[in-house]
């Protein structure tokens, strides 16, 4: 260093510069890396590294909306021929199915191989019937606020559930439990949690997300869905 | 590790001007609320208690966009001859006694050249780098498009990075700026007062 003295400022933005690029270009493989070095599944603290392994908890609301597991019951409603209240127990002596993904969020966190259990929701229109003229379903949560939407093809798609359970436990109410949609081939804002009601109708509205500018079919590239 | 500006407890001039001042604690408004802010978006369990996550992003958002402003503003409304532009200039350029005084760490003993030390220097340059990579990343965070998901995944990277870097050392600034309630003093009080003499001020 001379002694007139180096531009330190220069130096440390070219720094940056280098760290910000390699990192936004990099990022998904370098976040693979670290995942595979703490092994996966990372919990607590550890979570909290950057490129950690980690369900990042969105609430649009204040705080979690308070369900009684024991009292829990799912509304299946609208156009369809066989309207239904269904509670824990009665969705869980329906036909299971295990779907393992990559849980993608649309702002750029991801949580690879996650098992979720639960309903396919094509199971459960086939016994709710949806009427003819019916062009998709709308989703609502206890939240009383958050919304979304499929259209039935999409609804009818293998591996989209109504989940009960994550990693072979209960769903607890950070990830939406008792009861959640679940959408393996979309982004996580689609994959509405602490789900009330599915409501069979023509016209879809878009969900909460979407209204704030979200696409209404968020498909995600990459899922790696596996489905059993 | 006296400066030029105080020795022996007579401090000859406000360290900082007016418009420093301004920059400085507009700046610090502005941080605080990202702080705030980006802890409830990032730690689960505070986001479970106060969830709002729209009105916290946009809170988030909007704070990141003006978190520069004050410095940028003020630097560019500034001729040279401001205290503002020639403090710039002496953070920005890194010289031998700054390695020297890197060198004594942790005894202080190195000199410092102008105003500020070697220290005070990485704080401030790694400082608004990393406003800087905040306020990109951010942007890219927060725009559906044209950037697609891998980008945006390698963003927050780089924003929860930074983010740790930043928060640390705004903890170590509030710590030293805490015990030296007399450099402290200079960056709250209009006048300083003279602890010792009544020489005038100079």
């Amino acid at each position: 260093m001379s002694d007139a003295g180096a531009s330190l400022s220069r130096r440390v933005f070219i720094a940056a510069a280098l760290l910000g690029g390699s990192g936004v270009i990099y990022g998904p493989q370098i976040q693979r890396a670290i995942s595979d070095i703490l092994g996966g599944g990372t919990s607590g603290l550890a979570s909290y590294l950057p490129g950690g392994d980690r369900f990042r908890i969105y609430t649009v609301t204040s705080g979690y909306p308070d369900i009684l597991y024991s009292n829990y019951s799912l509304r299946v409603s609208g156009m369809v021929e066989n309207p239904m209240l269904l509670n824990l127990d009665s969705i869980s002596r329906l036909p299971q199915q295990e779907v393992v993904a990559d849980f993608q969020c649309v702002t750029g966190w991801r949580v690879p191989k996650v098992v979720w259990r639960g309903v396919s929701l094509k199971d459960l229109l086939t016994l709710a019937r949806p009427k003819s003229s019916v062009k998709g379903l709308e989703f609502l949560s206890f939240d009383g606020t958050y919304t979304e939407s499929l259209d039935i093809s999409q609804a009818e798609t293998q591996g989209v559930l109504v989940a009960t359970h994550m990693f072979d436990k209960p769903l607890s109410r950070p990830h939406g439990g008792p009861v959640r949609l679940y959408v393996p081939q979309m982004y996580g804002y689609k994959s509405i949690k602490w789900l009330s009601e599915i409501r069979a109708v023509e016209v879809t509205t878009p969900g909460y997300w979407e209204q704030a500018g979200y696409p209404v079919d968020g498909y995600s590239p990459d899922a790696n869905i596996k489905i059993s | 590790m006296k400066s030029e500006y105080e020795t022996g407890g007579i401090v000859l001039a406000p360290r900082f001007d007016r418009s420093e001042r301004y920059v400085h604690w507009s700046t610090a408004l502005f941080f605080l609320v990202l702080l705030g802010t980006g802890v409830l978006l990032f730690v689960g369990p505070l986001a479970a208690v106060v969830g709002h996550r729209y009105l916290i992003a946009t809170v988030h958002l909007y704070s990141g966009l003006a978190v520069l402003i004050p410095f940028v503003v003020a630097y560019f409304i500034s001729d040279r001859s401001t205290r503002l532009r020639s403090h710039v200039t002496h953070l920005s350029i890194w010289k031998k006694e700054d390695t020297q005084w890197l060198r004594s760490l942790p005894r202080f003993a190195g000199s410092v050249a102008g105003p500020f030390n070697a220290g005070q220097k990485l704080n401030a340059n790694v400082n608004l780098a990393g406003l800087s990579l905040m306020l990109i990343t951010g942007l890219i965070m927060a725009s559906y498009l044209p950037l697609a998901v891998p980008q945006r995944e390698g963003a927050t990277l780089v924003h929860d990075l930074v983010g740790y870097v930043l928060t640390l050392l705004f903890i170590g600034h509030l710590v030293v700026a805490l015990s030296h309630p007399k450099a402290l003093n200079q960056m709250i009080a209009k006048e300083i007062k003279n602890t010792k003499s009544s020489l005038p001020e100079t």
